[in-house]
């Protein structure tokens, strides 16, 4: 399985992602918020954020409006922190907080031994409403690789009477900037070598929860020139950005002699790229292991490859920069890459600036490239799987950074499911079956990924749940994986028996066209799912009700069921051709699943004699 | 980190691994059994194994000091998370616990050679996990399949009243797991154990003072549906102060041995937290707060006041989310706050309910995954984890739980739903049975009939009672009208669901909500007609696919389903065919199962009684219910066959 990691582990906050210029004047409005936020960028690339802050709330739903996190790391510094509770009605401070009063605890992301990031937070408790919060912050950052997107509005539910950001820069540095419906007035200035910027908007109605996040307003900010821990560049171009990441992976992949002999000696017996990949890769799947561990600069700057060998671990940049290294031992070059993993990545290529969470690898042989996840240890060499298929990448190159695209495994062949299965009909409403459940691409991915190393019984239940779930009791059952160049595939066989599996009146029996769950992957560009069931019927039954064969297409498929009887034999075949499912909303996707299922449900009725 | 090689002699490759490990393990010494070992004979596919591991406690002066070793073999890549260790302790303001003399090394044999790489004092990260907890992280390098992973550290703990012992089980299967624990003389405790093995186990040795438990072969555990929590079932051990022996002079002088007992009674365990300040404030609540509720009292029956109280303290009060079965704050401080933990807002509502003349009083439980499947029939404070409120009102007992407002009076939050608890009196405080006299279940009543000869109509009428009605309040909600969760509990698959209208009716006094709603859809004449009288509305999909059961399955509450449905035989049909009448009843009677159809003039009356009647089922009849969860479901889903008078198409179909 792969990991994410925490290249981007720079937030200053972590305000609930927020909200927008929106006019629904129904949304309920459990608080009000007047907001100054100003940033002023130094010449030795450090900077300060000054918030000052009073948000006033009307509703106990409100209460988190008033809390305050705060992320503090060897970056970053809490200079000031000041805060009043105050009772609106009788003007009244009711309560007084500074820094030092401030919960406090480390905090560590899900996945990782050690990060070096504090968790600061103010909870606010009050159980009388109207309450005002006012809130004064300094907050000072040695380096400017990472700007904090602002939000006039820090919740939903919140309205905003003032929000104002001012941002201030040398203008030898540089700052760009990016807009999100915003729609309140900006303004800039310019004095000598000073360059000022301001937005500020006014009576922002509050926004319901299901708001999506591009309706909301939003201000990103990145740098032209940066600096960090000592090391210096731009961000203006991709290339620039790259640049960076190239400069701190410098020196980083050297490999002890002996080591370097072990290579050479693995990949001895071949000339082929492909093949040399494939050995290494399987070498780093077996012996290493994901371990995250952050501390300082290490967000963004790989383990040395030495010492990735000697521990036999690392996190996605150290092991990507490992089998970098590999590689390049035995003549093949390849390049260290970074992208924003998980389901529904954007990536703004019109707009420089990290915008990544984990790091892969390209490599190159020939005229052709592959792709390697290095942190997984299931997948087959050259296949992305879902992680960070189809999008936008940064490929770190000596040149600097170049902007690739990963890819979209749009052939069926990578999302394909075939279900055999022989069903013999017992007297009392069970049946007999026997089958199998043939995957590729990346359902096979899910099933290895969830098999991987699990006991037998637990890939019973696994199976269960994914094509079971109405009486089927598995008796044997086999899992055979084929994990190749490029290829991954996975056959279940089992037999065993499903309980009540039809139906029976006193007169007739009601076999179900369907009887299995399952959840076709519309992640994917193109799908094939393929059922046939062999249903061993008595001479006895007689057919009273069979629904008509079906051949449907619509937008995002195709369906072609067929149902055929005879004497002693149902054959009920499926064949369903996905497309373009992949760019259906999630809502979208469940109304697919739902119509196509509504028609291929149903019974097949038979009288007994 | 160092690395070191040492060889290790021919291996003994006939030594039974049973024979091996009955010796006790050193830190750094390593048998060649332990070597070889590759499988675990009792859970054959496991990824990795505790080979041993052991917990030495003694006491120095009045803190307890643990030695505690854990020896882990990597059997599989996935075991690799093995390597992975946090460290829990409690710091609190006062270094309550501290963990320290930490030693770890990963051990690999290689070419007959046994390699050794350590972790150095930079590999141990502190982490500040908030609210005094710590804890310290680290991983071990150098790990692959037949790594040994060996650890070992001192943990030291003041908070002697209670001793969290140890739990013999882990995620993977453990081989051997030892508790060896010695009491000084002037100090003694009682022992709440859990767990077959730990209760039968001979625990008394030769020495004075010292306990010794060493379990073998016990299994890793993991969780199933329907149950509370794998916490409740482990095999554990832990302890109690029981006493202690102290000196003082007399007035001449005289040194005198003295002993004090600690928690002989239950009722000595109620003043020991009656005594304490802060609690004190709640149970006798001084004058000036007794007019807080603002409430008016005049004219209601009790009941409704305490309904209103309940209302008030559940609303106005907010939950800071920590359980506690003590108040670390007076009440007085709560009512200004009006924020507090579980034991402040509900002795709040005790103060509350006091005030106004209502006889209520604290109530100690340990809810689900708590780590106590039973109550111990002794004052053993740890065993509880929350504090509710009983309130007794014209005879009828109510237990009451403030912290969520979406929970009406005299209901408990699933988790809270246990059988005993310790009811807190000035005199006679004891265990109490906690008995749930709602009736809870759905009843559903469904009628069908044939509308213009065109239509099928359905009038459904859903009334969800007790904590089927309490549980399922955020789904059934005007709001939801449209959601597909909604529809997906209340129509069936094959209705075609034309946009149903649903009218909630909910009776907060009897705290049941019905949803009313009629869905139609077309039909075609010349065919015949199957209808499914009803929807089942739990357990679908099935949540019993695993085919064996380690643990009870874990109902929550009992309850008691009704389905009802009645179809008028539509004119020019023949009712031909219907469902087979079923009666079946689990062996133990646990849960019982009937569906019956009569036939009556020209209407057809179904009904189906489902009924549990035991909270808990155990996992030897767990074969027996999968079964008969299964035909419920099925037999949901057969319909009844309207066959048109006139002659039929074979082709033809229209089924519901």
């Amino acid at each position: 399985m792969y990991r994410y990691l925490s290249i981007s582990i720079f937030y200053i906050f972590l305000f609930t992602p927020l909200v927008l210029n929106g006019t629904n004047f129904s949304t309920p409005n459990y608080s009000s918020i007047k907001k100054d936020y100003k940033i002023t960028l130094s010449e030795d690339y450090s900077y300060e954020i000054e918030i000052n802050q009073v948000t006033t709330i009307y509703d106990k739903k409100g209460l988190s409006h008033a809390s305050y996190h705060f992320i503090i790391d060897q970056f970053t510094s809490l200079d000031n922190f000041d805060l009043k509770v105050i009772d609106p009605i009788k003007e009244k401070t009711i309560k007084k907080i500074k820094a030092k009063d401030l919960q406090e605890r480390d905090l560590i992301t899900s996945g990782s031994i050690y990060q070096d990031l504090t968790l600061k937070q103010f909870n606010l408790q009050s159980s009388s409403f109207p309450v005002r919060v006012e809130m004064k912050l300094k907050l000072r950052k040695s380096g400017n690789f990472y700007f904090p997107s602002w939000r006039p509005q820090n919740y939903y539910h919140q309205k905003v009477e003032q929000a104002r950001l001012e941002v201030n820069y040398p203008k030898s540095l540089g700052i760009r900037y990016k807009t999100q419906q915003f729609e309140g007035v900006f303004d800039d200035n310019s004095l000598g070598d000073k360059q000022t910027l301001v937005w500020t908007i006014n009576d922002l109605a509050p926004v319901p929860e299901d708001t999506e996040e591009t309706d909301l307003a939003k201000i990103s900010l990145a740098p032209e020139k940066f600096g960090m821990d000592g090391f210096e560049a731009r961000m203006d171009t991709w290339k620039n950005f790259g640049l960076w990441f190239y400069q701190l992976n410098q020196g980083r992949t050297k490999l002890p002699e002996g080591f370097k002999q072990e290579l050479q000696e693995m990949v001895k017996d071949t000339d082929s790229s492909i093949e040399k990949i494939q050995i290494l890769y399987a070498y780093l799947q077996k012996n290493y292991r994901y371990v995250s561990i952050q501390l300082g600069l290490g967000g963004w700057r790989p383990m040395e490859s030495e010492e990735v060998l000697f521990k036999k671990y690392g996190d996605c940049k150290g092991l990507t920069l490992f089998m970098q290294s590999m590689l390049s031992e035995v003549g093949i070059s390849s390049d260290y890459t970074l992208v924003k993993a998980g389901e529904n990545a954007t990536f703004d290529e019109d707009f420089p600036s990290n915008q990544f969470n984990h790091a892969i690898l390209r490599v190159r042989a020939g005229d052709k490239k592959y792709w390697l996840e290095c942190t997984s240890s299931h997948l087959p060499a050259g296949f992305l799987g879902s992680f960070t298929r189809n999008r936008k990448v940064l490929v770190i190159t000596p040149e600097g950074g170049e902007v690739d695209q990963t890819p979209t495994y749009s052939d069926p062949d990578f999302n394909t499911t075939v279900v055999n299965s022989s069903i013999l009909l017992q007297q009392n409403g069970n049946a007999e079956i026997k089958g199998t459940l043939l995957q590729k691409g990346f359902p096979a991915e899910t099933t290895v990924m969830k098999t991987y190393d699990k006991k037998e019984d637990e890939i019973t239940n696994l199976f269960n749940g994914q094509i079971g779930g109405n009486g089927l009791i598995i008796n044997a059952l086999s899992l055979d994986k084929k994990i190749e160049w490029q290829d991954i595939q996975t056959q279940i066989n089992f037999s065993g028996m499903i309980q009540r599996y039809y139906k029976s009146t006193g007169k007739r029996v009601f076999i179900p066209i369907s009887w299995h769950t399952w959840e076709p992957n519309l992640e994917n560009t193109t799908g094939l799912y393929i059922e046939e069931v062999n249903i061993k019927k008595h001479r006895s039954l007689n057919a009273e009700s069979i629904p008509p064969s079906l051949s449907i297409t619509e937008d995002n498929y195709e369906l072609k069921m067929e149902i055929k009887i005879d004497d002693e034999n149902i054959l009920i075949k499926k064949h369903i051709q996905f497309t373009d499912t992949d760019r259906l909303s999630k809502e979208e996707q469940g109304d697919l699943l739902i119509a196509l299922n509504k028609k291929i449900q149903g019974e097949l009725v038979f009288t007994k004699q | 980190m160092t690395f070191s090689k040492f060889t290790i002699g021919l291996l003994i490759l006939l030594i039974s691994p049973n024979f091996i490990f009955s010796q006790e393990m050193r830190f750094g010494k390593y048998n060649d059994a332990e070597f070889i070992y590759s499988e675990v004979e009792f859970e054959p596919e496991a990824d990795a194994v505790v080979l041993q591991e052991a917990s030495y406690n003694m006491f120095l002066g009045v803190v307890l000091e643990s030695k505690i070793h854990r020896r882990i073999k990597v059997l599989k890549e996935s075991g690799k998370e093995q390597a992975n260790v946090t460290l829990k302790y409690y710091k609190g303001d006062d270094r309550i616990q501290d963990i320290y003399k930490i030693k770890a090394q990963t051990v690999n044999f290689v070419n007959e050679e046994i390699q050794i790489e350590k972790l150095s004092k930079s590999d141990f990260y502190e982490v500040d996990a908030g609210n005094g907890w710590m804890e310290i992280r680290f991983t071990f390098p150098q790990v692959q399949v037949g790594s040994i992973i060996d650890f070992t550290y001192v943990k030291a703990d003041k908070s002697i009243l209670s001793i969290d012992g140890w739990v013999f089980q882990n995620e993977i299967p453990t081989l051997k797991s030892i508790y060896d624990i010695t009491f000084p003389d002037f100090i003694w405790y009682k022992s709440l154990k859990q767990g077959i093995k730990t209760i039968s186990h001979d625990f008394k040795t030769k020495t004075k003072g010292n306990f010794r438990w060493e379990l073998d072969s016990l299994k890793g555990f993991t969780t199933e549906p329907y149950m509370t929590h794998f916490q409740d079932y482990l095999e554990k051990v832990s302890f109690q102060l029981e006493g202690y022996e102290y000196r003082e002079l007399d007035s001449f002088g005289t040194d005198l041995n003295q002993t004090k007992s600690l928690f002989d009674t239950w009722q000595d365990l109620t003043d020991f937290f009656a005594d304490r300040l802060e609690f004190k404030t709640y149970l006798t609540p001084k004058k000036k707060t007794r007019q807080i509720t603002g409430l008016g009292s005049e004219g209601k029956d009790t009941l409704q006041l305490a309904k209103d109280i309940y209302e008030h303290v559940s609303n106005e009060y907010n939950y800071s989310g920590i359980s506690a079965i003590t108040p670390s704050k007076d009440f007085s401080e709560i009512i200004e706050s009006k924020n507090g933990n579980r034991a402040e807002i509900n002795l709040s509502l005790l103060a509350h309910l006091r005030n106004h003349g209502i006889i209520a009083y604290p109530v100690l439980i340990s809810s689900k995954g708590n780590g106590r499947s039973n109550l111990v029939p002794f004052p053993f404070v740890d065993q509880f984890n929350q504090l509710i409120v009983v309130a007794s009102i014209a005879n009828k007992v109510y237990y009451l739980d403030a912290t969520d407002s979406s929970i009406p009076f005299g209901f408990l939050p699933s988790q809270f739903l246990v059988n005993q608890g310790f009811l807190m009196l000035e005199e006679n405080s004891g265990l109490i049975d906690i008995q749930s006299h709602h009736s809870s279940g759905y009843y559903v009543f469904d009628n069908i009939l044939i509308e213009d000869e065109s239509s099928l109509k359905r009038e459904t009428a859903v009334k969800a009672m007790g904590f089927d009605g309490v549980y399922n309040a955020g789904l059934f909600k005007a709001e939801n009208s449209s959601s597909a969760a909604l529809k997906e509990k209340l129509i069936t698959y094959q209705q075609e669901n034309l946009n149903p209208v649903f009218v909630f009716e909910k009776n907060p006094k009897s705290n049941y909500t019905i949803i009313k709603y009629t869905t139609t859809k077309d039909i075609d004449e010349s065919q015949n007609l199957y209808v499914n009288p009803f929807q089942l509305l739990r357990w679908e999909p099935n949540p019993f696919v695993r085919s064996t059961r380690t643990f009870p399955i874990d109902f929550g509450y009992l309850f008691t389903d009704r389905y009802g449905a009645k179809i008028e035989i539509p004119a020019g049909y023949t009712l031909d065919d219907y469902p087979e009448d079923v009666s079946m009843t689990l062996p133990s009677g646990a849960m019982s199962f009937s569906y019956k159809v009569n036939i009556i003039n020209e209407t057809a009356i179904i009904n189906s009684v489902i009924n549990v009647s035991n909270q808990l089922i155990g996992p030897q009849e767990y074969p027996d219910l999968k079964y008969l969860i299964d035909i419920i479901s099925s037999k949901f889903k057969e319909p009844l066959v309207f066959v048109k008078n006139q002659a039929m198409s074979p082709e033809s179909n229209s089924a519901e």
